[in-house]
């Protein structure tokens, strides 16, 4: 045990691994209270939808040899969720087809124009440690730690704020549009939260397991709580604790880190059916 | 709402607890004390470590660090001047990171070196320098007067 602590005092002495904790701190929060409002709207594969767009706008900025690549990013996301989540029945194509289409295009031709295009000299590197996260989050710079961290905050500050709203929309938004609540403008605000959470998710578990971070601890609290808050806070915990211990499983035990956050989440998530089972 | 204040202070505290294991990494230049020992880390963060090495040089600069890894050469045609590097593959194995050496003492390419891919533990003083290529000076990062060790400590 000693010997354990030890080794924890030592990875904690270097700043790369405390930017790592305290942002995969936030960004496992964010994650889990929007993942709740995701699944019961049924949109649980936004997320990975989202992460393949967000993908495709990173490669763009790749190419373009821009620096910070949320500058382009970011708003190709925000875009995205707005025009996937508002347009709805307005559209030819329906929901989740085309939410698959934009989500495939963006992923191959975001990789074709990294193959035509970049000048990096690992580009499958690259493009594995993106889709996967296997380092994203250890590679943090201060300016990045500090952009996820007001990110977060804000996403956090506004959820809390806009809690009854976003309880209110995800429930029955037929009866809060008829009460008088302007259902619109908070689907709006849900989606520009959902993508920038994606956008901050990125770096902790990768694009193509994005999906996991939203909907396991979400998933893992309906198993046993049945309020909307009960479930949220409880989502919030798992997430937050799952998120810490895989960083630190991954950090100790050499392995990639978005793929060991999802591993402890998934174990999680069968610990808490095993749990409702007992309980009946 | 007492549950969200109790979460909240639950995450407050864990952000406290970690940042009390920050510490001093050492400011020695000399190799008898070396600052940074990544042959004790795992994979996954030594990988990180040299990324964060590379990318913010003057954080680590003058710091003697000790690193494990694979041992490769690489030579300037235009001037046949022969680079060594110890590079480090992430947990993946997809990524590499490495970063260059110059050995202490007067070695001999390939009699006084291992094998390319064979492991290689070396301490050295970090430093960065400006190189001349054929796009202008551009400013790398090396450990200077390495002692060079074959085999690994991990």
């Amino acid at each position: 045990m000693s010997g354990l602590i030890q080794m924890l005092q030592m990875y904690l002495s270097h700043q790369f691994v405390i930017y790592a904790l305290v942002v995969g701190t936030l960004i496992a929060l964010c994650s889990a209270m929007i993942g709740v409002t995701l699944v019961l709207k049924r949109f649980s594969f936004i997320g990975d939808g989202l992460s393949h767009v967000a993908f495709g706008a990173m490669c763009v900025a790749t190419v373009m040899d821009l620096t910070g690549h949320m500058i382009i990013t970011m708003p190709v996301t925000v875009i995205s969720a707005v025009l996937l989540l508002r347009a709805g029945g307005r559209t030819k194509v329906k929901g989740d087809a085309q939410l698959a289409m934009i989500s495939v295009v963006s992923l191959a031709l975001g990789y074709l124009i990294m193959n035509l295009a970049s000048t990096s000299s690992n580009l499958s590197g690259d493009v594995c440690s993106t889709l996967f996260g296997s380092t994203s989050i250890l590679t943090l710079t201060s300016g990045d730690a500090l952009l996820c961290g007001i990110l977060s905050v804000c996403v956090v500050i506004a959820f809390i704020i806009f809690y009854n709203k976003i309880f209110a929309v995800t429930f029955d938004e037929d009866f809060a549009r008829a009460t008088g609540v302007r259902a619109d403008a908070y689907n709006l605000a849900v989606a520009v939260i959902i993508a920038v959470i994606i956008v901050l998710g990125m770096s902790l578990v990768g694009s193509l397991l994005i999906s996991a971070l939203i909907i396991f601890p979400a998933l893992a609290a309906m198993r046993i709580y049945k309020t909307f808050l009960s479930v949220t806070v409880c989502s919030v915990i798992i997430s937050v604790i799952c998120a810490v211990l895989g960083m630190l499983i991954s950090i100790c035990g050499g392995t990639p880190v978005g793929a060991t956050v999802v591993a402890v989440d998934l174990v999680c998530y069968l610990g808490f059916c095993l749990v409702s089972k007992v309980r009946g | 709402m007492k549950r969200i204040r109790m979460m909240f202070l639950a995450v407050c505290a864990l952000v406290l607890i970690a940042c009390c294991g920050c510490g001093d990494e050492g400011t020695g230049t000399s190799k008898e004390s070396v600052d940074l020992d990544l042959t004790k880390m795992s994979g996954t963060a030594v990988y990180s470590e040299v990324f964060n090495m590379v990318t913010t040089p003057d954080d680590y600069e003058g710091k003697c660090v000790k690193i494990t890894g694979q041992f490769y050469h690489g030579e300037d045609k235009n001037t046949g001047e022969i680079f060594y590097y110890c590079v480090i593959p992430d947990a993946a194995g997809c990524c590499q990171q490495g970063i260059e050496f110059v050995p202490g003492e007067k070695c001999e390419y390939p009699a006084d070196f291992p094998e390319e891919g064979k492991d290689i533990t070396v301490t050295g003083i970090f430093e960065q320098y400006d190189y001349e290529d054929s796009n202008g000076t551009v400013k790398l990062c090396r450990l200077a007067d390495a002692d060079m060790e074959a085999g690994g400590s991990q």
